[in-house]
């Protein structure tokens, strides 16, 4: 993937779709998701040798994969939804936009609470050794 | 970049401006009703590119989220 040409696709869709936007918004909506979807594939299509050093440096470290995992399931999702959602409010759907966003929230809480109870957990057991000395 | 997914994209803004050029010719001619039937034609046609590219995109999320 080379940046230049990352940025001139994105330059060359703004254009196309200023033309599409003064004739027909249905068809600029469709034009931006189809060129946000490119542009996000490339991208993630970049990012397994990252994710393989984050993996290796979170061993060593000594942080389970349980948690990493969750959270990259977490930044998947805030990616996924920022994409909708802006796609949303583009098209002139603030409403859906906010909606969309709530359910990211809401998913991402679901998936982060058994790290929560794992961090209270390990609180709850320093207090309690405080407490016995 | 992918030359396949660019020229997906050119396609879709293709086919976006013969509507649009489309759905203004036919409302000059008085024709509004045909104008309507165009663009609904012409976004089920875009649909099936538009899900092709976005089941791309989501599979490759999915595979990042399965390290």
């Amino acid at each position: 993937m080379n940046i230049m040409q990352v940025v001139a696709f994105a330059l060359v869709c703004s254009l196309l779709l200023t033309l599409l936007r003064q004739s027909s918004d249905a068809m600029a909506l469709v034009l931006a998701v189809a060129a946000s979807a490119v542009i996000l594939t490339v991208i993630v299509r970049q990012l397994p040798p990252i994710l393989t050093a984050l993996q290796g440096l979170a061993a060593r470290a000594g942080v389970e994969m349980f948690y990493l995992r969750t959270l990259l399931r977490v930044m998947a999702v805030a990616y996924v939804v920022d994409f909708g959602a802006h796609l949303c409010s583009d098209a002139g759907e603030g409403a859906l936009a906010k909606n969309v966003r709530l359910a990211g929230k809401v998913l991402i809480l679901a998936m982060a609470v058994p790290i929560i109870i794992a961090v209270a957990d390990v609180v709850v057991g320093l207090l309690d050794q405080v407490i016995v000395q | 970049m992918d030359p396949t997914l660019v020229s997906l994209v050119i396609q879709i803004a293709g086919i976006g401006l013969l509507v649009a050029v489309l759905q203004t010719v036919l409302e000059q001619a008085d024709k509004s009703e045909w104008a309507m039937a165009v663009t609904v034609a012409g976004l089920i046609v875009v649909m099936y590119s538009i899900v092709e590219l976005i089941t791309d995109l989501f599979d490759a999320v999915r595979t990042m989220v399965q390290f």
